[in-house]
Protein backbone atom coordinates (compact mmCIF):
# COMPACT_ATOMS: atom_id res chain seq x y z
CA UNK A 1 0.00 0.00 0.00
CA UNK A 2 2.88 2.92 1.16
CA UNK A 3 4.92 1.19 -1.83
CA UNK A 4 1.94 2.46 -4.29
CA UNK A 5 1.53 5.64 -2.89
CA UNK A 6 4.80 6.37 -3.10
CA UNK A 7 4.85 5.17 -6.69
CA UNK A 8 2.03 7.01 -7.23
CA UNK A 9 3.46 10.50 -6.31
CA UNK A 10 6.65 9.78 -7.50
CA UNK A 11 5.39 9.80 -10.89
CA UNK A 12 4.55 13.57 -10.96
CA UNK A 13 6.36 15.68 -13.34
CA UNK A 14 6.40 19.60 -12.89
CA UNK A 15 5.78 21.35 -16.90
CA UNK A 16 4.31 24.38 -18.34
CA UNK A 17 2.26 24.28 -21.22
CA UNK A 18 4.13 26.40 -24.37
CA UNK A 19 1.80 26.66 -27.07
CA UNK A 20 3.07 25.80 -30.85
CA UNK A 21 2.74 28.63 -33.42
CA UNK A 22 0.35 27.13 -35.48
CA UNK A 23 1.70 27.21 -39.06
CA UNK A 24 -1.39 29.54 -40.27
CA UNK A 25 0.56 32.96 -41.99
CA UNK A 26 -1.50 35.88 -40.79
CA UNK A 27 -0.52 37.92 -43.91
CA UNK A 28 -2.70 35.56 -46.24
CA UNK A 29 -6.07 37.08 -45.93
CA UNK A 30 -8.05 34.39 -44.79
CA UNK A 31 -11.97 33.85 -46.27
CA UNK A 32 -15.26 33.73 -44.16
CA UNK A 33 -16.75 31.03 -46.56
CA UNK A 34 -14.03 29.02 -46.96
CA UNK A 35 -11.82 29.01 -44.32
CA UNK A 36 -13.82 30.30 -41.38
CA UNK A 37 -17.56 28.93 -41.96
CA UNK A 38 -15.77 25.24 -42.32
CA UNK A 39 -14.87 25.77 -38.81
CA UNK A 40 -18.37 25.51 -37.30
CA UNK A 41 -19.23 22.39 -39.09
CA UNK A 42 -16.00 20.46 -38.66
CA UNK A 43 -16.11 21.35 -34.81
CA UNK A 44 -19.74 21.18 -34.01
CA UNK A 45 -20.58 24.03 -33.58
CA UNK A 46 -23.97 23.57 -36.03
CA UNK A 47 -24.93 21.07 -33.57
CA UNK A 48 -26.57 23.47 -30.77
CA UNK A 49 -25.98 26.80 -33.00
CA UNK A 50 -28.39 25.58 -35.66
CA UNK A 51 -31.55 27.88 -36.85
CA UNK A 52 -33.62 25.57 -34.48
CA UNK A 53 -31.15 25.29 -31.78
CA UNK A 54 -29.76 27.50 -29.13
CA UNK A 55 -29.07 31.45 -28.63
CA UNK A 56 -27.90 31.90 -32.84
CA UNK A 57 -27.58 30.04 -36.37
CA UNK A 58 -23.63 29.29 -37.15
CA UNK A 59 -25.06 27.43 -40.82
CA UNK A 60 -23.61 29.14 -43.41
CA UNK A 61 -26.58 31.24 -44.71
CA UNK A 62 -27.30 32.73 -41.53
CA UNK A 63 -23.90 32.68 -39.66
CA UNK A 64 -22.18 36.05 -40.02
CA UNK A 65 -24.98 37.66 -39.86
CA UNK A 66 -24.89 35.90 -36.69
CA UNK A 67 -21.76 36.93 -35.42
CA UNK A 68 -22.90 40.69 -35.98
CA UNK A 69 -26.19 40.85 -34.36
CA UNK A 70 -24.34 39.13 -31.41
CA UNK A 71 -21.80 41.31 -31.33
CA UNK A 72 -19.49 37.82 -31.36
CA UNK A 73 -16.09 39.84 -32.78
CA UNK A 74 -14.04 43.07 -31.41
CA UNK A 75 -12.24 43.87 -34.27
CA UNK A 76 -10.53 46.53 -32.06
CA UNK A 77 -9.74 43.91 -29.48
CA UNK A 78 -9.46 40.88 -31.57
CA UNK A 79 -8.15 38.65 -28.29
CA UNK A 80 -11.34 39.42 -26.16
CA UNK A 81 -14.19 38.34 -29.05
CA UNK A 82 -16.77 35.92 -27.83
CA UNK A 83 -16.19 33.97 -30.77
CA UNK A 84 -12.55 33.31 -30.29
CA UNK A 85 -12.43 33.19 -26.51
CA UNK A 86 -15.65 30.95 -25.48
CA UNK A 87 -14.51 28.11 -27.86
CA UNK A 88 -11.38 28.88 -27.41
CA UNK A 89 -9.46 25.45 -26.03
CA UNK A 90 -7.23 27.24 -23.46
CA UNK A 91 -9.89 29.11 -22.12
CA UNK A 92 -11.59 28.49 -18.72
CA UNK A 93 -14.99 29.05 -20.45
CA UNK A 94 -17.23 25.52 -20.01
CA UNK A 95 -18.10 25.43 -23.66
CA UNK A 96 -17.53 23.19 -26.67
CA UNK A 97 -14.05 23.73 -28.31
CA UNK A 98 -12.04 24.63 -31.40
CA UNK A 99 -8.95 22.40 -32.56
CA UNK A 100 -6.09 24.12 -31.80
CA UNK A 101 -5.65 25.27 -35.37
CA UNK A 102 -9.19 26.68 -35.72
CA UNK A 103 -8.52 28.91 -32.86
CA UNK A 104 -6.14 30.35 -34.52
CA UNK A 105 -7.66 30.60 -37.60
CA UNK A 106 -10.38 32.12 -36.05
CA UNK A 107 -8.61 34.78 -34.19
CA UNK A 108 -6.52 35.75 -37.57
CA UNK A 109 -9.41 36.27 -39.46
CA UNK A 110 -11.28 38.66 -36.55
CA UNK A 111 -7.40 39.90 -36.49
CA UNK A 112 -7.81 40.69 -40.30
CA UNK A 113 -11.35 42.55 -39.80
CA UNK A 114 -13.63 39.88 -39.57
CA UNK A 115 -14.61 40.18 -43.40
CA UNK A 116 -17.58 38.87 -45.01
CA UNK A 117 -15.12 37.65 -47.59
CA UNK B 1 7.15 20.12 -2.23
CA UNK B 2 6.93 16.07 -3.42
CA UNK B 3 8.84 14.68 -0.34
CA UNK B 4 6.83 16.55 2.03
CA UNK B 5 3.67 15.05 0.76
CA UNK B 6 4.90 11.74 0.24
CA UNK B 7 5.77 11.58 4.27
CA UNK B 8 2.40 13.48 5.18
CA UNK B 9 0.51 10.23 3.23
CA UNK B 10 3.17 7.30 4.50
CA UNK B 11 2.88 9.29 8.07
CA UNK B 12 -1.07 8.97 7.93
CA UNK B 13 -1.14 5.63 6.25
CA UNK B 14 1.32 3.95 8.95
CA UNK B 15 -0.74 5.66 12.02
CA UNK B 16 -3.92 4.08 10.00
CA UNK B 17 -2.98 0.49 9.95
CA UNK B 18 -1.55 0.58 13.94
CA UNK B 19 -4.65 2.20 14.62
CA UNK B 20 -6.34 -1.08 12.58
CA UNK B 21 -4.13 -3.44 14.80
CA UNK B 22 -5.78 -2.62 17.54
CA UNK B 23 -9.18 -3.98 16.52
CA UNK B 24 -11.01 -6.71 18.31
CA UNK B 25 -12.93 -8.80 16.48
CA UNK B 26 -16.20 -8.92 18.91
CA UNK B 27 -17.22 -5.50 17.86
CA UNK B 28 -18.64 -5.19 14.67
CA UNK B 29 -18.65 -3.04 11.50
CA UNK B 30 -21.41 -0.35 11.46
CA UNK B 31 -23.93 -0.64 9.23
CA UNK B 32 -23.99 1.59 6.04
CA UNK B 33 -22.17 4.93 6.88
CA UNK B 34 -22.87 5.64 3.49
CA UNK B 35 -25.38 4.20 0.93
CA UNK B 36 -23.17 4.44 -2.02
CA UNK B 37 -19.30 5.01 -2.57
CA UNK B 38 -19.82 8.11 -4.31
CA UNK B 39 -21.66 11.02 -2.92
CA UNK B 40 -22.09 13.87 -5.18
CA UNK B 41 -18.40 14.64 -6.11
CA UNK B 42 -16.93 12.59 -3.15
CA UNK B 43 -15.83 9.08 -2.40
CA UNK B 44 -17.40 7.92 0.79
CA UNK B 45 -15.78 5.02 2.79
CA UNK B 46 -18.00 2.55 1.40
CA UNK B 47 -16.40 -0.50 -0.87
CA UNK B 48 -19.32 -2.61 -1.95
CA UNK B 49 -18.79 -6.00 -1.44
CA UNK B 50 -16.23 -9.02 -2.71
CA UNK B 51 -17.11 -9.60 -5.97
CA UNK B 52 -19.43 -6.92 -6.61
CA UNK B 53 -19.61 -4.66 -10.25
CA UNK B 54 -20.61 -1.45 -10.16
CA UNK B 55 -21.74 0.97 -13.06
CA UNK B 56 -22.01 4.38 -12.60
CA UNK B 57 -23.25 7.27 -14.82
CA UNK B 58 -22.52 11.02 -13.09
CA UNK B 59 -23.92 13.78 -15.27
CA UNK B 60 -23.26 17.55 -14.51
CA UNK B 61 -25.73 20.06 -17.10
CA UNK B 62 -24.93 23.91 -17.59
CA UNK B 63 -24.92 26.44 -15.43
CA UNK B 64 -27.79 27.68 -14.07
CA UNK B 65 -28.81 31.13 -15.61
CA UNK B 66 -31.95 31.48 -17.36
CA UNK B 67 -34.91 29.83 -18.62
CA UNK B 68 -33.72 30.20 -22.30
CA UNK B 69 -31.84 27.36 -22.14
CA UNK B 70 -33.83 25.43 -19.32
CA UNK B 71 -31.67 26.17 -16.80
CA UNK B 72 -28.87 24.51 -18.33
CA UNK B 73 -30.46 21.59 -18.66
CA UNK B 74 -30.48 21.95 -22.53
CA UNK B 75 -26.57 23.88 -22.74
CA UNK B 76 -23.45 21.88 -22.80
CA UNK B 77 -23.14 19.23 -20.05
CA UNK B 78 -20.42 16.82 -18.82
CA UNK B 79 -20.85 13.16 -18.17
CA UNK B 80 -19.30 10.19 -16.81
CA UNK B 81 -19.51 6.88 -17.60
CA UNK B 82 -17.51 3.93 -15.23
CA UNK B 83 -17.52 0.74 -14.15
CA UNK B 84 -16.18 -0.27 -10.14
CA UNK B 85 -15.54 -4.05 -9.52
CA UNK B 86 -14.58 -5.06 -5.62
CA UNK B 87 -11.56 -7.37 -5.71
CA UNK B 88 -12.18 -7.43 -1.66
CA UNK B 89 -14.54 -6.78 0.88
CA UNK B 90 -12.32 -3.44 1.01
CA UNK B 91 -10.95 -3.11 -2.17
CA UNK B 92 -12.33 -1.83 -5.45
CA UNK B 93 -10.39 -0.24 -8.62
CA UNK B 94 -12.77 1.00 -11.18
CA UNK B 95 -12.03 2.79 -15.06
CA UNK B 96 -14.18 5.72 -16.17
CA UNK B 97 -14.31 8.03 -19.33
CA UNK B 98 -15.20 11.34 -18.91
CA UNK B 99 -16.82 13.82 -22.03
CA UNK B 100 -15.14 16.91 -21.28
CA UNK B 101 -10.94 16.71 -21.98
CA UNK B 102 -11.97 13.28 -23.17
CA UNK B 103 -10.12 12.28 -19.60
CA UNK B 104 -10.08 8.09 -18.85
CA UNK B 105 -9.25 7.60 -15.35
CA UNK B 106 -8.21 5.12 -13.14
CA UNK B 107 -9.12 4.56 -9.44
CA UNK B 108 -8.36 2.46 -6.19
CA UNK B 109 -10.18 3.15 -2.79
CA UNK B 110 -8.98 0.56 -0.35
CA UNK B 111 -11.08 0.51 3.19
CA UNK B 112 -8.30 0.65 5.83
CA UNK B 113 -10.63 -0.04 8.75
CA UNK B 114 -14.32 0.50 9.78
CA UNK B 115 -16.07 2.36 12.60
CA UNK B 116 -17.16 -0.32 14.34
CA UNK B 117 -20.75 -0.82 16.99
CA UNK B 118 -19.54 -0.59 20.04
CA UNK B 119 -17.01 2.28 19.43
CA UNK B 120 -14.26 0.55 19.96
CA UNK B 121 -13.05 2.15 16.31
CA UNK B 122 -14.68 5.37 16.44
CA UNK B 123 -14.24 6.40 12.65
CA UNK B 124 -13.97 4.16 9.55
CA UNK B 125 -10.88 5.40 7.20
CA UNK B 126 -10.17 4.87 3.67
CA UNK B 127 -8.02 5.74 1.33
CA UNK B 128 -8.85 6.50 -2.43
CA UNK B 129 -6.73 7.75 -5.81
CA UNK B 130 -6.53 7.83 -8.85
CA UNK B 131 -4.54 8.81 -12.16
CA UNK B 132 -6.53 10.17 -15.23
CA UNK B 133 -5.50 10.62 -18.70
CA UNK B 134 -6.26 13.85 -21.23
CA UNK B 135 -7.32 12.42 -23.86
CA UNK B 136 -7.69 15.61 -26.00
CA UNK B 137 -5.80 16.23 -29.24
CA UNK B 138 -2.33 16.39 -28.53
CA UNK B 139 -1.63 20.55 -29.75
CA UNK B 140 -3.16 21.58 -26.54
CA UNK B 141 -0.13 20.18 -25.03
CA UNK B 142 2.45 22.94 -26.53
CA UNK B 143 5.44 22.36 -27.58
CA UNK B 144 7.48 19.18 -26.25
CA UNK B 145 4.93 17.27 -26.17
CA UNK B 146 5.01 13.79 -24.26
CA UNK B 147 2.37 11.11 -23.26
CA UNK B 148 2.84 12.14 -19.37
CA UNK B 149 1.91 15.32 -20.41
CA UNK B 150 -1.53 14.31 -20.21
CA UNK B 151 -1.23 12.75 -16.94
CA UNK B 152 -2.69 14.38 -13.41
CA UNK B 153 -3.18 12.69 -10.07
CA UNK B 154 -5.68 12.73 -6.97
CA UNK B 155 -5.47 11.03 -3.37
CA UNK B 156 -7.29 11.31 -0.32
CA UNK B 157 -7.69 10.05 3.17
CA UNK B 158 -11.38 9.68 3.29
CA UNK B 159 -12.51 9.51 7.41
CA UNK B 160 -16.32 9.16 8.13
CA UNK B 161 -18.46 9.10 11.30
CA UNK B 162 -21.30 8.07 11.43
CA UNK B 163 -22.86 9.95 14.32
CA UNK B 164 -26.74 8.34 14.89
CA UNK B 165 -28.69 6.29 12.67
CA UNK B 166 -29.47 9.07 10.37
CA UNK B 167 -26.57 11.26 9.96
CA UNK B 168 -23.11 10.33 9.10
CA UNK B 169 -20.09 12.89 8.17
CA UNK B 170 -16.69 12.30 6.34
CA UNK B 171 -13.92 14.97 6.13
CA UNK B 172 -10.86 13.95 3.74
CA UNK B 173 -7.66 15.76 2.90
CA UNK B 174 -6.85 15.72 -0.16
CA UNK B 175 -3.83 16.05 -2.84
CA UNK B 176 -4.06 16.87 -6.46
CA UNK B 177 -1.62 16.82 -9.13
CA UNK B 178 -1.65 17.88 -12.93
CA UNK B 179 1.92 17.19 -14.69
CA UNK B 180 1.34 19.73 -17.25
CA UNK B 181 -0.84 22.90 -16.68
CA UNK B 182 -1.02 26.53 -18.39
CA UNK B 183 2.05 29.33 -17.16
CA UNK B 184 1.68 30.56 -14.19
CA UNK B 185 -1.04 27.83 -13.01
CA UNK B 186 0.01 25.30 -9.88
CA UNK B 187 0.77 21.84 -10.31
CA UNK B 188 0.20 20.71 -6.95
CA UNK B 189 -3.38 21.27 -4.93
CA UNK B 190 -3.56 20.48 -1.36
CA UNK B 191 -7.55 20.38 -0.20
CA UNK B 192 -10.34 19.61 2.36
CA UNK B 193 -12.95 17.14 1.21
CA UNK B 194 -16.20 17.27 3.65
CA UNK B 195 -19.17 15.42 2.95
CA UNK B 196 -22.57 14.84 5.00
CA UNK B 197 -25.83 12.83 4.86
CA UNK B 198 -28.66 13.36 7.09
CA UNK B 199 -31.67 10.66 6.40
CA UNK B 200 -35.32 12.07 6.02
CA UNK B 201 -36.74 8.19 5.49
CA UNK B 202 -35.81 5.13 5.44
CA UNK B 203 -34.66 5.42 1.94
CA UNK B 204 -33.75 8.86 0.94
CA UNK B 205 -31.13 11.64 2.31
CA UNK B 206 -30.11 15.26 2.32
CA UNK B 207 -26.47 15.44 0.63
CA UNK B 208 -24.12 17.92 1.30
CA UNK B 209 -20.81 18.38 0.29
CA UNK B 210 -17.94 21.09 0.68
CA UNK B 211 -14.69 20.51 -1.09
CA UNK B 212 -12.13 23.40 -0.33
CA UNK B 213 -8.92 24.31 -2.25
CA UNK B 214 -6.42 25.62 0.34
CA UNK B 215 -3.99 28.36 -0.30
CA UNK B 216 -0.83 27.27 1.41
CA UNK B 217 1.12 29.86 0.16
CA UNK B 218 4.42 28.01 1.22
CA UNK B 219 3.84 25.76 -1.44
CA UNK B 220 3.00 27.55 -4.07
CA UNK B 221 5.60 27.38 -6.98
CA UNK B 222 3.85 30.82 -8.26
CA UNK B 223 4.11 34.18 -6.01
CA UNK B 224 0.90 35.06 -6.90
CA UNK B 225 -0.99 32.08 -9.24
CA UNK B 226 -2.86 33.21 -11.98
CA UNK B 227 -6.27 30.93 -10.72
CA UNK B 228 -7.01 30.16 -7.41
CA UNK B 229 -9.94 27.36 -7.07
CA UNK B 230 -12.98 28.02 -6.07
CA UNK B 231 -15.02 25.38 -3.48
CA UNK B 232 -16.70 22.59 -5.09
CA UNK B 233 -19.75 22.99 -2.78
CA UNK B 234 -23.20 20.57 -3.25
CA UNK B 235 -26.81 20.15 -2.01
CA UNK B 236 -29.02 17.38 -3.20
CA UNK B 237 -31.00 14.33 -2.12
CA UNK B 238 -30.18 10.77 -2.46
CA UNK B 239 -32.60 7.62 -2.80
CA UNK B 240 -31.58 4.36 -2.79
CA UNK B 241 -32.35 0.76 -3.04
CA UNK B 242 -30.21 -2.46 -2.53
CA UNK B 243 -28.84 -1.96 -5.94
CA UNK B 244 -29.70 1.65 -7.15
CA UNK B 245 -28.46 4.79 -5.40
CA UNK B 246 -29.74 7.92 -7.87
CA UNK B 247 -28.77 11.41 -6.41
CA UNK B 248 -30.51 14.64 -7.81
CA UNK B 249 -28.21 18.04 -6.39
CA UNK B 250 -27.05 21.64 -7.21
CA UNK B 251 -22.87 22.00 -7.76
CA UNK B 252 -20.35 23.88 -8.56
CA UNK B 253 -18.08 22.00 -9.84
CA UNK B 254 -18.62 20.71 -13.06
CA UNK B 255 -15.38 18.22 -13.62
CA UNK B 256 -16.14 14.81 -13.15
CA UNK B 257 -12.68 13.79 -11.83
CA UNK B 258 -11.52 15.15 -8.96
CA UNK B 259 -8.46 16.91 -9.38
CA UNK B 260 -9.40 19.08 -11.71
CA UNK B 261 -12.41 20.67 -9.25
CA UNK B 262 -10.11 21.10 -6.68
CA UNK B 263 -7.35 23.28 -9.34
CA UNK B 264 -9.54 24.64 -11.66
CA UNK B 265 -12.90 25.18 -10.41
CA UNK B 266 -13.97 28.81 -11.61
CA UNK B 267 -17.93 28.41 -10.22
CA UNK B 268 -18.38 30.41 -7.27
CA UNK B 269 -21.47 28.35 -5.69
CA UNK B 270 -22.87 31.84 -4.32
CA UNK B 271 -22.03 33.87 -6.91
CA UNK B 272 -24.23 31.98 -9.81
CA UNK B 273 -21.99 29.49 -10.44
CA UNK B 274 -23.98 26.69 -10.04
CA UNK B 275 -25.70 23.28 -12.03
CA UNK B 276 -28.26 20.56 -11.61
CA UNK B 277 -26.69 17.31 -12.03
CA UNK B 278 -27.14 13.60 -11.14
CA UNK B 279 -25.10 10.43 -10.25
CA UNK B 280 -27.21 6.60 -10.80
CA UNK B 281 -25.31 3.65 -9.59
CA UNK B 282 -26.43 0.17 -10.20
CA UNK B 283 -25.03 -2.88 -8.54
CA UNK B 284 -24.22 -6.25 -10.06
CA UNK B 285 -22.69 -8.73 -7.51
CA UNK B 286 -21.17 -12.52 -8.87
C1 LIG C 1 -23.64 21.46 -26.87
C2 LIG C 1 -24.15 22.66 -27.47
C3 LIG C 1 -23.16 23.68 -28.01
C4 LIG C 1 -22.16 23.48 -28.92
C5 LIG C 1 -21.74 22.19 -29.62
C6 LIG C 1 -21.55 24.77 -29.15
N1 LIG C 1 -22.18 25.72 -28.38
FE1 LIG C 1 -21.73 27.68 -28.32
N2 LIG C 1 -23.05 27.94 -26.82
C7 LIG C 1 -23.92 27.00 -26.36
C8 LIG C 1 -24.71 27.57 -25.30
C9 LIG C 1 -25.80 26.84 -24.49
C10 LIG C 1 -24.30 28.90 -25.17
C11 LIG C 1 -24.83 29.95 -24.21
C12 LIG C 1 -25.94 30.67 -24.94
C13 LIG C 1 -26.48 31.82 -24.17
O1 LIG C 1 -26.34 31.86 -22.95
O2 LIG C 1 -27.00 32.71 -24.83
C14 LIG C 1 -23.25 29.11 -26.14
C15 LIG C 1 -22.59 30.31 -26.32
C16 LIG C 1 -21.68 30.54 -27.33
C17 LIG C 1 -21.01 31.79 -27.54
C18 LIG C 1 -21.11 33.02 -26.67
C19 LIG C 1 -22.24 33.89 -27.09
C20 LIG C 1 -22.20 35.22 -26.34
O3 LIG C 1 -23.15 35.97 -26.55
O4 LIG C 1 -21.26 35.47 -25.61
C21 LIG C 1 -20.24 31.65 -28.65
C22 LIG C 1 -19.33 32.68 -29.30
C23 LIG C 1 -20.42 30.30 -29.11
N3 LIG C 1 -21.30 29.66 -28.27
C24 LIG C 1 -19.79 29.76 -30.21
C25 LIG C 1 -19.70 28.41 -30.46
C26 LIG C 1 -18.79 27.82 -31.43
C27 LIG C 1 -17.86 28.61 -32.32
C28 LIG C 1 -18.96 26.49 -31.35
C29 LIG C 1 -18.17 25.39 -32.06
C30 LIG C 1 -16.81 25.24 -31.64
C31 LIG C 1 -20.02 26.22 -30.36
N4 LIG C 1 -20.43 27.43 -29.84
C32 LIG C 1 -20.50 24.98 -30.02
C33 LIG C 1 -24.01 25.69 -26.77
C34 LIG C 1 -23.15 25.08 -27.67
Amino acid sequence: MLFTVIAFLSACEYEFIELKKPDIDPDVPLSFKSDIVPIFQDDGCVACHSTTGIAFSLEEAQAYQSIQNNNLVDTANPQSSPLYVVPDPNSAEQHDKYSVDNAAKVLIWIQQGAKNN
Amino acid sequence: MKKFTIILFALLIGAGSLLAQEEKKKDKPVRAPFESGILIDNQTVIVPTKKTLEFVIEHRFGEIKDHKDLWGIYAASNIRLALNYSLLDNLMIGLGTTKDQKLQDFRAKYIVFEQTRENTIPVGVAFYGNMAIDGREKDVFGKDYKFSNRFSYYAALIISRKISYGISVQVAPTFSHINKVQKEYEHDKIGIAFSGRARISPQSSITLQWNQPLEIEGIYEHHEPALKPKANIGIGWEISTSTHVFQMFVSSGRALVPQYNMMHNTNDFFDGGIMFGFNITRLWSF
